[in-house]
């Protein structure tokens, strides 16, 4: 690996971690998925600091280059890590679809409660009226 | 001054009619709801039938967003303190007021704590407190004895805080941050109870998660959190 190709290595992964660092500074989003984007960077600068600790697994294993070592781990991480969104993603809608037909239910259970008040007291308007006669 | 009892309750139809009655009945000088989180039990139900304070989660957000709804309420309804109750049954009534003459003489945050006076006893829970604890003295300078203790009361300026924000979850990390922020914090001497009926939320992996979570945080992701 030539020594620029390091720097920029490193340069992004070290700009990748700050840029997750601003935008959790700024409460863009919650600490509990935070975790594993400050792990992930983490890694990251400490790989392109220290490439050896993709050779040594990549020699073990016995694969041809440590470039497919990186990109098999790293694929499959956020293959994992999409999965999981999708997960997550499919119980907000639910409870989404939950929250709405709650509002939408007690707003028509109120209703039906107002017009019944109102139908009862023009009745008894009514009652009132022909008493007066 | 107006003091609100926060108590939210996930799963605790076993437990919620015992809790609550005993706060309506010794405890009648403070205001308390039951924050129900979506159960999928009867604790709803249970708690209509005997005309408790309820507010009614159509979904489940977790102890975080359930405390936060109580917390809301107590904004909106301008109370001036407001203290987590554990609907479990682990917490005792009868160091609430205990906690609030400490909060009274001016702190932001009350800590019911259980190791103020007494040792920790040696145990793999007691170790990840000490863990906790340590990330928090040396991201702070502050010792916290008892930093996952749920059993907190929060001031006005707090509630707001808490109430209207992101990651203000009732959990260590937000205290380490508030104690950084300048936050006054104390430590009330308390005992509590094993729960009586039903299952702690906590097992092995989720305990061995919510450290990972909780020290990454409070030794990393809080030192650079921006206050609004």
């Amino acid at each position: 690996m030539s020594l620029a190709f390091r720097i920029i290595l490193i340069l992004a992964s070290l700009m990748t971690t700050l840029y997750i660092v601003r935008k959790i500074r700024y409460s863009k989003l919650q600490i509990e998925y935070a975790i594993f984007w400050i792990i992930l960077s983490f890694l990251l600068i400490l790989i392109s600091i220290f490439p050896v600790l993709v050779t040594i697994p990549t020699n073990i294993i016995g694969m041809q280059a440590p470039v497919n070592f990186v990109f098999l781990v790293i694929i499959f991480i956020l293959l994992i890590k999409a999965f999981m969104q999708t997960i997550e993603h499919s119980q907000l809608e639910d409870k989404l679809n939950a929250l709405a037909q709650k509002m939408a239910i007690d707003e028509k259970l109120n209703r039906e409660k107002q017009t019944r008040y109102d139908t009862d007291y023009s009745i008894q308007n009514h009652m009132k009226k022909d008493k007066g006669k | 001054m107006k003091k609100l009892i926060i108590i939210p309750a996930y799963n605790e139809e076993m437990n919620i009619v015992r809790v609550v009655e005993e706060i309506k009945k010794d405890y009648s000088q403070y205001d308390y709801v039951v924050v129900n989180d979506g159960s999928k039990d009867n604790t709803a139900l249970v708690c209509l039938e005997h005309g408790f304070e309820l507010i009614n989660l159509p979904v489940n957000l977790g102890l975080a967003g359930a405390f936060q709804t109580g917390l809301k309420y107590a904004y909106i309804k301008g109370y001036d303190y407001a203290i987590q109750f554990d609907a479990d049954g682990q917490h005792k009534t009868e160091y609430i007021d205990k906690i609030l003459m400490e909060i009274e003489k001016g702190y932001d945050i009350v800590i019911g704590s259980r190791f103020v006076s007494k040792k920790k006893p040696l145990s793999l829970r007691m170790l990840g407190s000490n863990m906790i604890s340590l990330a928090m003295k040396l991201t702070t300078g502050k010792a916290i004895k008892d930093p996952t203790s749920g059993m907190r009361m929060l001031n006005k300026e707090m509630i707001q805080e808490f109430a209207l924000n992101m990651n203000y979850g009732p959990e260590p990390d937000t205290i380490s941050y508030l104690i950084k922020q300048g936050a006054t914090i104390s430590e009330v001497q308390v005992e509590m109870d094993e729960r009586q009926e039903g299952e702690s939320y906590l097992n092995f992996s989720r305990s061995m998660l919510y450290m990972l979570r909780m020290l990454i945080s409070i030794l990393f992701i809080q030192s650079f959190r921006k206050r609004k």
